[in-house]
């Protein structure tokens, strides 16, 4: 890591990334201010300290991304949380990595997909911030959203399914629109309607747990392509993780790999319906 | 006294000597064998079945297989098993009658098993006790109640009347029932309700919340809104939201109107007339 005390990475600007290792005196307090999230860790004699909250208001975004080193303790409001450490631990690993749960993007305004076209669409979701020691073996503290998302149920009914987080997306089709978010994670989906009708994305359910977070030149984060095929009428799609970062940032690090790691079969089952489904709501 | 002995003498023949040591070794290796094929099938079915049924066919094999070896140690002893079983038959009319409620209780425990309602650890409300299922015996279930009391319900309760599992499914919906005043713009309120709801992370995005219009109320036009949450979230999303809600009408002037009833003296009259007087407190007294 750099030796100067403050670096910022203004949007657009894309210059020195947020992660890496931090090597600390005991003492020293590093505030990382990553959008939403204001984030603190410090280094004492015996222990690791880690505090957090959002940024004030989350009506409206902050999208500057500040590292401060030798920064001011936090102030009341903050969570804060304690880890005895482990000998001989004095670098602290920052990583972005993916949500823990599936992420259901839902484009704001209804997209349709015309038959026998390939539409990829840019979805840019918050990242997860993992904070570790190092040391043998390294010690993981937590990780934390750097957005605590909405939750959202994923399932074909009330009886079962699973929990995800819900995400509006602008579903931009275009990646110079795409703002430059270094606390956001893009993953392209490239969706192929190989149906005789328009296929309308309600919804895109995203398996981000099987997604590493790779960093490309410029400061972006990427995860890898997911492929899904838009199938006859029934609405069905097959579903593919292209292994390797997203061609659209060709050459980038590989920064984190995935939560989860699931045999291919299996993830194309789970996912299996993937595009547009809607729940009844009961009646009172 | 003579006689006492002389026939318990006749009786200790060598032979009934032996009848009665391979009776007791046959007790005594049943008990064991009934023990060890009813654990080895515990542990055999534990892996596909719950808990309950596998400790049931555990118990269940185990008498069974004890009650054969006693049948044949009795047999050994050279008691006619006929009139043994014809007594046992008469034994059990008498016991039937005298236990009809435990017999009852068993049938419906047998059935309660069967059907599978709830399993071990599930939330279930009966005829207003709620709590979580510590045991499903034979002849009742027990419940750990959340302030920490054990209640015993006998088994044929909950074969005849209804009770509620809470946690049968992950998902639950939260009914909140609320009035606003008749000067509030109703899409207003629906707008900032909806809102509230998607801003706080515990309220699931879908299903959807739901907005109802209740109807026209004596005091305030009455609303439901219900939102979704997992069942563990449900108490934190009830206190959260409902404060969310009250201070977010506070702060938009919304009233939450008390009941109040409008008095007129008929329509030829004019209205009561009110004067605001600047009496003391003092001069009251």
């Amino acid at each position: 890591m750099s030796s100067e005390s403050q670096r910022e990475a203004q949007p657009g600007t894309g210059t020195a990334p947020w992660w890496g290792d931090y090597e600390l005196e005991p003492g020293e307090i590093v505030r990382w201010d990553l959008g939403p999230l204001r984030l603190w860790a410090g280094r004492l004699e015996a222990e690791w300290r880690i505090a957090f909250e959002p940024a004030a208001d989350l009506d409206e975004e902050p999208e500057t991304v500040t590292v401060e080193r030798g920064a001011e303790p936090p102030g009341e409001t903050a969570r804060r949380e304690r880890f005895v450490a482990p000998a001989g631990a004095t670098t602290l690993a920052v990583r972005p990595l993916v949500a823990d749960r599936t992420i259901v993007a839902r484009p704001r305004e209804p997209l349709h997909v015309p038959p026998g076209q390939e539409a990829v669409i840019f979805v840019s979701s918050p990242v997860w911030v993992e904070l570790a020691v190092t040391g043998e073996p390294p010690v993981r503290l937590r990780d934390l959203p750097v957005k605590r998302l909405t939750d959202t149920w994923l399932g074909a009914s009330t009886r079962e399914g699973e929990l995800a987080y819900a995400l509006k997306t602008q579903a931009r089709l275009q990646l110079a629109e795409m703002p430059l978010r270094p606390y956001r994670v893009l993953t392209p989906v490239a969706i192929r309607n190989e149906a005789d009708a328009l296929l309308p994305i309600d919804r895109l359910n995203l398996p981000v747990p099987y997604l590493s977070v790779f960093h490309a030149a410029g400061g972006a984060l990427w995860t890898e392509r997911v492929l899904m095929v838009g199938g006859d009428d029934t609405g069905m799609a097959s579903f593919d993780v292209v292994p390797g970062p997203a061609p659209e940032a060709a050459g980038a690090e590989l920064l984190h790999g995935p939560r989860l790691v699931a045999e291919r079969g299996r993830l194309v089952r789970a996912f299996s319906s993937l595009l547009g489904f809607s729940h009844g709501s009961d009646g009172s | 006294m003579n006689d006492f002995w002389q026939t318990v003498a006749e009786w200790l023949t060598p032979e009934k000597l032996a009848a009665g040591f391979s009776a007791l070794l046959l007790l005594a290796v049943g008990a064991l064998v009934a023990r060890l094929v009813s654990r080895a099938l515990w542990r055999l079915l534990s892996a596909q079945l719950d808990p309950q049924p596998a400790l049931l066919v555990r118990r269940a094999s185990y008498y069974a297989l004890l009650l054969l070896f006693v049948v044949a140690a009795l047999h050994q002893l050279g008691f006619n098993l006929g009139v043994l079983l014809g007594a046992a038959g008469v034994f059990s009319v008498a016991l039937g009658f005298a236990s009809q409620t435990s017999a009852s209780n068993l049938i419906s425990g047998l059935f309660l098993i069967g059907e599978r309602p709830f399993k071990l650890g599930d939330v279930i409300e009966v005829s207003g006790t709620t709590g979580e299922v510590l045991s499903i015996d034979l002849l009742s279930i027990k419940l750990r109640t959340f302030d920490n009391r054990y209640v015993r319900i006998p088994n044929e309760t909950l074969i005849k009347t209804q009770f509620t599992n809470l946690t049968r499914f992950p998902i639950r919906r939260l009914d909140l029932t609320l009035g606003v005043a008749y000067k509030e713009d109703v899409n207003r309120v629906r707008a900032m309700l909806l809102d509230l709801a998607h801003k706080n992370p515990l309220c699931l995005e879908e299903p959807e919340p739901l907005f109802v219009f209740q109807g026209f109320g004596a005091s305030s036009q009455d609303l439901q809104f219900s939102v979704w949450t997992t069942r563990e979230n449900l108490l934190k999303v009830k206190s959260s939201l409902q404060a969310e809600i009250k201070t977010a009408f506070d702060a938009a002037g919304i009233e939450i109107p008390y009941p109040h009833i409008s008095v007129y003296t008929g329509a030829e009259t004019a209205p009561f007339p009110v004067r605001l007087s600047e009496t003391s407190a003092e001069q009251r007294d």
